[in-house]
């Protein structure tokens, strides 16, 4: 009998198609990951997890910021993809902003978030 | 006496009319309102003259008090614009926290034969930590208060005085988490004169509990009065931010985005104050967000954060935020929930180096990281849009086309940034 590995709390299960590959632990690595998505994607992305991040915002405040199981620390890189991606699908409507400084010359070096994973 | 009833206006009649009206200039008659030579924007020569004149001269805020919370924490910091000559190298000091806990400044030369002691990234926020700060050329060692502890082989010295050969240390204070250092050994200012009518304003200003959380960098070839403008005025929201923030600032009431509220302060220092637009439908997830804190711009949006003292000069009920213009480089623009801010570090007349950033205050669940990075998110998006501008913006003035800029009203805050530089530069 094989089980299968799920990366998301079992009440997330609809959300474990994205655990793979939408999960980022930067602000860097999140916009560098949603500029490169098709707007379908992101628009996608967007209809699934919105009307569920009430329900994800209150598993994740089960626990404390500096002793978050693994899986919480995901559901939360999931919450902060949505915010990378909410101006994309509701306001300017392509996957990266119109007009701007590209990130050859623009750089993210925001401070890493205040957290702490409980190791396994 | 008794005093007739209050009549009750509603938000719109309490609001000033710009429809047709200068309001800003008509309170400063002495201000000329004419058309600007571009030279200050242009020229070498002058930017010769605020390198001695400002820069040398002023304190320059260079990182917040969080960055090095205990005994041996140390940052790194470029200051291009305060070089010793004009085609010099930049030079780096040290920022930080000596053993009894207090913020030092220093020059990051060894004194020994003048090798860069510290080596780390200036531009990487990671805090680091050390007992000692020790020069990889020939090993001397420092105490983390400048003091020179060790010398390796020092009997080859002749009568070297350890006392006298510590790091160069440069004035240093802290306002409210803010650290300044001044290169003028005997600054003609305290700090606390310098930065007068902010200090009074934002003196109960939660500052201190306020940290930061995204921070973007960019170097743009643009002189740095003119990167400064470019966020301290709202004339460019409507053409600039049409795709991240169409709606968000204009409106029926004022619809190109004119500051609520414009105050002129002595030595360049200056408070422009901006609203959200009454009619604004904020896409799903801000409103979402509202119910959990603020995006930046929250105005009377937010159902659980309220106004810092210090804000919202004018109990606008649709207050955005403040932008302080703390002269010469920095803005510091609180709004419901904590402050973003700019610095613009001059590195030659048509080079600056522009670091944005935003900052919270301390998360006290995982969910506040989510709302956090919507404010992140929003202000990053429109930092891009923002900075894209600059470049096209010195091209033009270098180019001949024009001999003098014309600002309105609502850019009263360049104008008294120029006015000031002037001031100074001439002085």
């Amino acid at each position: 009998m094989t089980t299968t590995v799920t990366m998301l709390p079992p009440e997330f299960a609809d959300l474990e198609r994205f655990a793979e590959d939408w999960v980022h632990p930067t602000e860097t690595e999140r916009n560098a990951f949603r500029v490169k998505q098709s707007m379908a994607d992101l628009d996608d992305y967007y209809v699934t997890i919105f009307p569920r991040m009430d329900a994800l915002c209150e598993y994740i405040d089960q626990f404390s910021l500096d002793a978050m199981p693994a899986a919480a620390v995901r559901l939360l890189r999931l919450g902060q993809m949505l915010m990378e991606v909410v101006p994309a699908t509701e306001v300017y409507r392509q996957p990266d902003v119109p007009n701007s400084l590209d990130f050859e010359r623009f750089h993210i070096i925001s401070p890493d978030d205040p957290i702490k994973a409980l190791e396994n | 006496m008794s005093s007739a009833p209050e009549i009750e206006l509603s938000p719109e009649q309490r609001l000033p009319d710009w429809a047709n009206t200068r309001p800003v200039s008509d309170r400063y008659p002495d201000i000329d309102m004419g058309p600007l030579s571009i030279e200050p924007y242009v020229s070498e020569e002058f930017f010769e003259l605020e390198r001695e004149k400002i820069f040398k001269k002023m304190w320059l805020y260079v990182g917040r008090a969080e960055r090095i919370p205990n005994p041996g924490d140390y940052f790194t910091q470029v200051i291009e614009v305060v070089r010793t000559k004009k085609d010099g190298r930049f030079p780096s000091f040290i920022i930080c926290r000596d053993h009894n806990g207090e913020v030092r400044a220093f020059r990051n030369a060894c004194q020994h034969r003048g090798t860069t002691v510290c080596w780390d990234d200036h531009e990487n926020w990671k805090t680091n930590n050390r007992k000692y700060f020790s020069c990889r050329f020939h090993g001397w060692v420092y105490n983390t208060d400048g003091s020179l502890k060790f010398v390796p082989d020092e009997n080859q010295f002749c009568n070297l005085n350890k006392a006298e050969r510590g790091l160069s240390p440069v004035q240093c204070a802290v306002w409210k988490d803010f650290i300044f250092i001044n290169v003028d050994p005997e600054p003609r200012q305290t700090l606390e004169e310098q930065i007068k009518p902010h200090a009074e304003l934002l003196k109960d200003f939660p500052f201190e509990k306020i940290h930061k959380r995204g921070i973007w960098t960019a170097t743009v070839d643009v002189n740095w009065k003119v990167a400064i403008d470019a966020f301290q005025e709202g004339y460019h929201v409507n053409t600039v931010h049409a795709a991240t923030i169409p709606e968000a600032f204009n409106g029926a009431l004022n619809p190109n985005c004119r500051p609520t509220s414009i105050r002129l302060f002595e030595q360049g220092n200056r408070s422009v104050t901006f609203m959200v637009s009454p009619d604004f439908e904020p896409p799903e997830t801000e409103k979402w967000i509202r119910k959990r804190g603020s995006s930046w711009y929250a105005a009377g949006g937010s159902e659980t954060l309220n106004e810092f003292p210090g804000t919202n000069p004018d109990n606008d009920p649709f207050y955005a935020f403040d932008c302080h213009g703390f002269f010469p480089n920095m803005l510091v623009d609180p709004y419901i929930g904590g402050f973003y801010g700019h610095e613009f570090w001059p590195i030659s007349v048509n080079k600056t180096r522009w670091i944005g950033s935003i900052n919270f205050t301390e998360p006290e669940k995982p969910s506040d990281l989510i709302t956090h990075e919507h404010g992140k998110t929003l202000l990053r998006d429109a930092f891009r849009e923002d900075t894209v501008t600059l470049d096209a913006s010195q091209v033009g003035l270098e180019s001949g086309a024009l001999e003098t800029t014309v600002l309105s009203d609502g850019e009263m805050a360049p104008r008294h940034l120029y006015n000031a530089v002037m001031e100074m530069v001439n002085s």
